[in-house]
């Protein structure tokens, strides 16, 4: 049986309208994004810095603010309630009362340094239950304490203040308040990009068991591939704005099609050998001026004629793999 | 004697014996052993060695002690036969050449307002006390030209104007400059985009092979630690657990510590899912861990008796390789 579709983004675009005295600058950062995530998956997204996959999270979210605008598309949102509604319609106010939290919610980059350090973590945890879920008294006691041990964490941490937990233990609440109101969709950019490696590995495995039991869909936004490796069941792969491939982890890791996907695969050194790699040749474009064509063709050692005119299109190679890439273009 | 102890300095690059560092913090002077009786020794022969250690293991505190930074409370650290703190006045510019750092934000390595061709010419000048300005060129020339950069494509600009990549060639061109012996590499490549970052490994492994130039490579990272190095100790909570030739070190790890590290970094490939995701211990709090008589990493290991907990556990050489534990 196949999982529903629970969000689908339409030809979504989108950057940073920067004005400095009399001159403007666009920095396209998110260009025609087509996507569709079912329920239960561990959705990756994977890049370099600054190839827009943090502003892709943050537009989905509907957490526009200046100088990042959204210029055109639709992120259509199947609700808990099976109803149907585009977010770009919706009004801030709209999405913080019906979406956030509830629906969906957002987990940002360093995010173990947002708790509000002047209020005990029992209060983060209250002023959620509070203005969220209109919940008190002992049924809120239970659902922290039940989330909380869902993070591997004692109820001693909710008398601490920030300051005094370490960054593993902060990074673990951040993540059981995102949780707390059980929603659809949780959006996670690099969870885990500030710890060490063994913290890593044990909140990562936390998630995976809170998603495999609740049977909603993470989706995880990480430059480190091993991640994606370790836990994702589609990554999608993104390249100076674009998606350049989606596909199965087994696929992408094992069979990659896109050049970059390969050459970036290749550049990083492994544990299981030592072979001689090798850096992907220049660097990736401004996205104020970003290339004709295939983005990523002035670095792609396979590029023919067409890639620096014409853009690629999604080319569906199998089942659940598609590429955008003039290599596999019936001609 | 006096005749043995001479040639062993001639052997020696390094040698950092019985190391301790101390901090103190807080009102009531709270103190904690960042470095726990460390010894490591650098044969004078081109080659990397990694620290490699989680945070908080002391990795960046040891490179501050051998870099002269930090002086530790107990032990010496020796370069080429001299007690790096007790140098002569003659010795520290000479040391200052022979032993040079990089660190891992170049962007925060270069004063902003200035213009980083100016950090080139100054230690052309200061340091090595070269007066003609077109052998200050020259030289600048050809430090660039060796990891692949041109003097015209740096000379005008400012750090914000390279990517990160570019300004951490920078930094290692300033650093061939002195015609070093050794280089102290801090996470030089953790801020670099993945598909950059080899090429700076690259780098290092070619000035060690042309220029005989060797490393420490301080990491957090076993791939890369893997890919570059000859040599690897493993740092955990201000002692090093394990050590020894990096291809006998990650392919057949002893320490209960090491195997933890490995089969925590995430693998490139997805049929390695389950060792990753089988369950683990997370750390507790730190400070208890540094203050533990015993093994430091008993708390966390699968394998720890009684005896871990109270006494240290002692070196055991086999070969060339050191494991400390008391279960191996």
């Amino acid at each position: 049986m196949r999982d529903e579709v629970i969000l689908s983004i339409k030809e979504l675009s989108g950057g940073y309208l920067i004005r400095h005295d009399e001159t403007q600058k666009y920095i396209d950062a998110v260009n025609n994004i087509n996507l569709t995530i079912e329920e239960n998956q561990i959705v990756g997204i994977a890049g370099e810095s600054g190839c827009g996959k943090s502003t892709l999270l943050r537009m989905i979210y509907g957490y526009i603010k200046s100088p990042l605008v959204i210029s055109k598309g639709q992120i259509i949102l199947k609700k808990k309630n099976r109803e149907i509604v585009d977010l770009l319609k919706y009004s801030e106010e709209k999405r913080k009362n019906e979406i956030w939290w509830k629906e969906m919610s957002w987990i940002p980059q360093n995010s173990m340094n947002v708790l509000n350090p002047t209020i005990k973590i029992k209060d983060h945890f209250m002023e959620i239950l509070k203005h969220h879920l209109k919940r008190s008294g002992e049924e809120a006691d239970k659902l922290i304490t039940e989330y909380l041990s869902a993070m591997g964490l004692s109820k001693d941490v909710l008398k601490a203040f920030p300051h005094q937990l370490s960054g593993g233990m902060r990074q673990r609440i951040v993540i059981a308040l995102a949780l707390l109101a059980n929603p659809q969709i949780i959006l996670a950019d690099e969870p885990t990009t500030a710890l060490d490696v063994v913290m890593q590995r044990g909140i990562l495995q936390l998630l995976m068991e809170y998603q495999r039991t609740t049977k909603n869909t993470i989706i995880i936004v990480t430059h480190d591939l091993g991640i994606h490796s370790m836990l994702s069941d589609q990554v999608i792969i993104i390249y100076a704005g674009k998606i350049v491939e989606v596909g199965s982890a087994e696929v992408i890791f094992e069979n990659p099609a896109h050049p970059y996907t390969a050459a970036l695969l290749e550049s990083l050194p492994r544990l299981e050998n030592k072979n001689l790699r090798e850096g992907i040749y220049g660097a990736p474009p401004d996205l104020s001026n970003p290339p004709t064509g295939c983005r990523f063709h002035p670095r792609c050692p396979k590029a023919i004629s067409i890639c620096g005119q014409q853009e690629p299109y999604q080319i569906l190679l199998e089942k659940e793999h598609s590429v955008a890439c003039w290599l596999y273009a019936e001609r | 004697m006096e005749k043995i102890l001479l040639k062993e300095n001639n052997d020696m690059l390094l040698e950092i014996k019985n190391v301790n560092k101390v901090f103190r913090y807080g009102l009531f002077g709270f103190t904690f052993k960042a470095l726990d009786n460390i010894n490591l020794t650098l044969e004078n022969k081109p080659q990397i060695c990694t620290i490699a250690g989680e945070s908080g293991s002391g990795k960046s505190t040891l490179a501050k002690v051998i870099l002269g930074i930090y002086k530790p409370e107990e032990g010496v650290v020796i370069y080429k036969g001299k007690n790096v703190y007790q140098l002569k006045k003659s010795e520290i510019n000479w040391f200052r050449k022979e032993v040079q750092a990089i660190f891992q934000d170049p962007y925060a390595t270069f004063n902003p307002m200035r213009k980083v061709y100016t950090y080139l010419y100054e230690t052309a000048k200061s340091l090595i006390g070269l007066r003609n300005e077109s052998e200050i060129r020259r030289q600048i020339n050809e430090v660039l030209s060796n990891v692949g950069l041109k003097i015209e494509e740096i000379r005008e600009k400012y750090p914000h104007e390279f990517s990160g990549g570019q300004l951490q060639r920078v930094a290692i061109a300033r650093a061939l400059l002195t015609n070093p012996k050794l280089i102290i590499a801090d996470e030089p490549v953790s801020m670099l985009d993945a598909s950059l970052r080899v090429n700076i490994l690259n780098l290092f492994k070619r000035i060690k092979e042309e220029y005989k130039i060797s490393f420490i490579y301080i990491t957090h990272d076993l791939a890369t630690a893997y890919y570059i190095s000859d040599n690897i100790a493993i740092l955990y909570r201000g002692t090093i657990v394990e050590m020894g030739p990096v291809d006998e070190i990650l392919r057949r790890p002893l320490h209960p510590y090491t195997r933890l590290l490995m089969e925590s970094t995430p693998r490139l490939d997805p049929r390695l899912r389950e060792k990753y995701l089988a369950e683990i211990r997370l750390p507790g709090i730190e400070e208890k861990e540094f203050l533990i008589t015993g093994c430091k990493f008993a708390p966390r290991c699968q394998n720890a008796i009684e005896k871990c907990w109270k006494m240290r556990p002692p070196e055991i050489h086999a070969g060339n390789r050191m494991v400390a534990c008391w279960s191996c």
